[in-house]
């Protein structure tokens, strides 16, 4: 043996995990080659080094006292949740991981597989389409096509309450009951006019109420709804009528004659008292003083106008 | 450790777990932080051992190994797995600053100063069989089955890593002085 076979051995010398043969080669080589025994002593020498070294670093690294109650409340937990490990690959190993763990390489994946299904497929944003917005019967948004000007239409449900026999007088309130859900973030807007109109009983007149507009008219791009708007209006007039309400396009819409021409009241109500919107404040009620008419035949309720 | 009180363990007593903890917790944290160069991270290392070990007490065979072979080779899973780790978030940034560096060091410690940074420059694969030979003192046979290799690779590693540290030491270590090439050369 050479100084080149016999050094990759000096370390195993020391530690004396040669076999008898190769020790013997060794210990041969080491009594006529200097080289080779200034190179185990080199060796010795490091080796000490690395045990002082070791030792020293191990006194200095010091378990912690609460390693054990930390350690039970975990094995606490896995024995209440035992499935919460799962099997991954990882680290070219197949191991247990926590099932967060897992959870989160999953929606990781997840994500990947989308981006990289719309980025084959280019930016579609028909297939990333927002839900449209559900309504209640009681407001009607239609967002069908996205352009600037879109059609809104209001439809004011109200509640009759039977005409108490007596006195042929008539009075009026307008008052929301409720608000809008907090999920609709975009309040009801009022429609900029707005004419309820009556159909009275035959005991009646009609009676022609005039809404101003009261607030800024609706814009023209609406933010997106994302919630269920709901408003509830009741009108409450005695005696009995119902009211239904549409926006005024330019001009008042004449109200269809009658077999008699009936006298119209128009009634302004002040802007501030009618808030459909959102707001809670009641419409204080209005006494609409209505001419008594002679006792007819009842009429038939006008169906509520739609617009197209 | 009797075995009694591993086979009580196996049987899911918790008091027998807790002597078992009490009696090797020292060999894992010690290998974790010589290994790990970080307390957190040897704590960390501690106690996902322990879980594994409650986790696979059942499948453990004394006749197979012995419970500290077994033990051992759990924490050395568990220590490159967090080297891993630890070299991920560095290569992010995130890793922390050594913390055992700002540990008080008693004047022995500093006087092997260099010897800790030459150890901390060896490769993983280096390092571990160095800890596992010169401070758990174990034969070449039991760190090659816990590292699962070749015999003639634990000499081989071992062999390297001491020349590799000698190479960096030398200048602080005049004992340590390599022969010279001409020596080298000489066959």
């Amino acid at each position: 043996m050479n100084c080149l076979t016999i050094r990759p051995l000096l370390a195993a010398y020391l530690d004396h995990e040669l076999n008898d043969a190769q020790r013997g080669e060794v210990e041969r080589h080491l009594a006529t080659c200097p080289e080779c025994q200034a190179d185990l002593n080199a060796l010795a020498a490091m080796q000490r080094h690395t045990r002082t070294t070791f030792q020293e670093m191990a006194t200095a690294s010091v378990s912690p006292a609460h390693a054990w109650q930390r350690l039970e409340k975990r094995l606490s937990e896995e024995e209440r949740h035992p499935f919460k490990t799962v099997w991954l690959w990882w680290d070219g190993q197949l191991r247990f991981y926590p099932a967060q763990t897992a959870a989160t390489a999953l929606i990781v994946l997840l994500f990947a597989l989308i981006a990289t299904f719309y980025g084959l497929n280019g930016s579609n944003s028909s297939r990333m389409g927002v839900k449209q917005a559900e309504t209640s019967p009681s407001i009607v948004r239609s967002e069908k096509t996205p352009t600037p000007t879109r059609t809104v239409t209001l439809t004011l449900q109200a509640t009759t309450t039977p005409l108490p026999t007596g006195t042929p007088s008539a009075s009026g309130t307008v008052a929301p009951t409720s608000t809008p859900r907090p999920e609709a973030n975009v309040p009801v807007e009022p429609t900029p006019n707005r004419i309820i109109r009556t159909t009275p009983t035959p005991s009646l007149t009609p009676t022609r109420v005039v809404v101003p507009p009261t607030e800024a008219p609706l814009p023209t791009q609406p933010p997106l709804v994302t919630g269920t708007p709901t408003a509830t209006v009741t009108v409450t007039l005695t005696p009995t009528f119902t009211a239904t309400a549409e926006p005024i396009p330019s001009t008042e819409e004449p109200i269809p004659a009658t077999e008699e021409p009936i006298p119209a009241t128009e009634i302004p109500i002040p802007a501030t008292e009618i808030p459909i919107p959102a707001t809670e404040q009641p419409v204080p009620p209005t006494e609409i003083p209505i001419p008594a008419t002679p006792t007819r035949e009842p009429v038939a309720a006008t169906p509520p106008a739609t617009m197209p | 450790m009797d075995r009694s009180v591993i086979e009580r363990s196996q049987r899911g007593e918790r008091d027998a777990f807790a002597m078992l903890f009490e009696q090797y917790k020292n060999l894992v944290y010690k290998t974790a932080s010589l290994m790990l160069d970080s307390p957190t991270d040897a704590e960390d290392v501690q106690q996902e051992v322990f879980v594994q070990v409650h986790r696979h007490l059942q499948r453990y065979d004394p006749a197979k190994a012995s419970f500290t072979t077994w033990l051992h080779k759990i924490t050395v899973n568990q220590c490159l797995s967090r080297r891993r780790r630890q070299r991920l978030l560095g290569w992010f940034g995130l890793d922390a600053a050594d913390q055992w560096a700002s540990i008080p060091s008693p004047e022995a410690q500093l006087a092997n100063e260099a010897v800790r940074h030459g150890l901390r420059q060896l490769s993983d694969k280096l390092r571990i069989v160095l800890i596992l030979r010169y401070y758990h003192e174990l034969s070449y046979t039991e760190i090659q089955e816990i590292l699962n290799i070749p015999i003639g690779t634990v000499k081989s590693r071992i062999h390297q890593a001491l020349n590799e540290l000698r190479h960096d030491l030398q200048a602080d270590f005049p004992e340590l002085q390599h022969p010279s090439p001409a020596q080298e050369v000489k066959a």
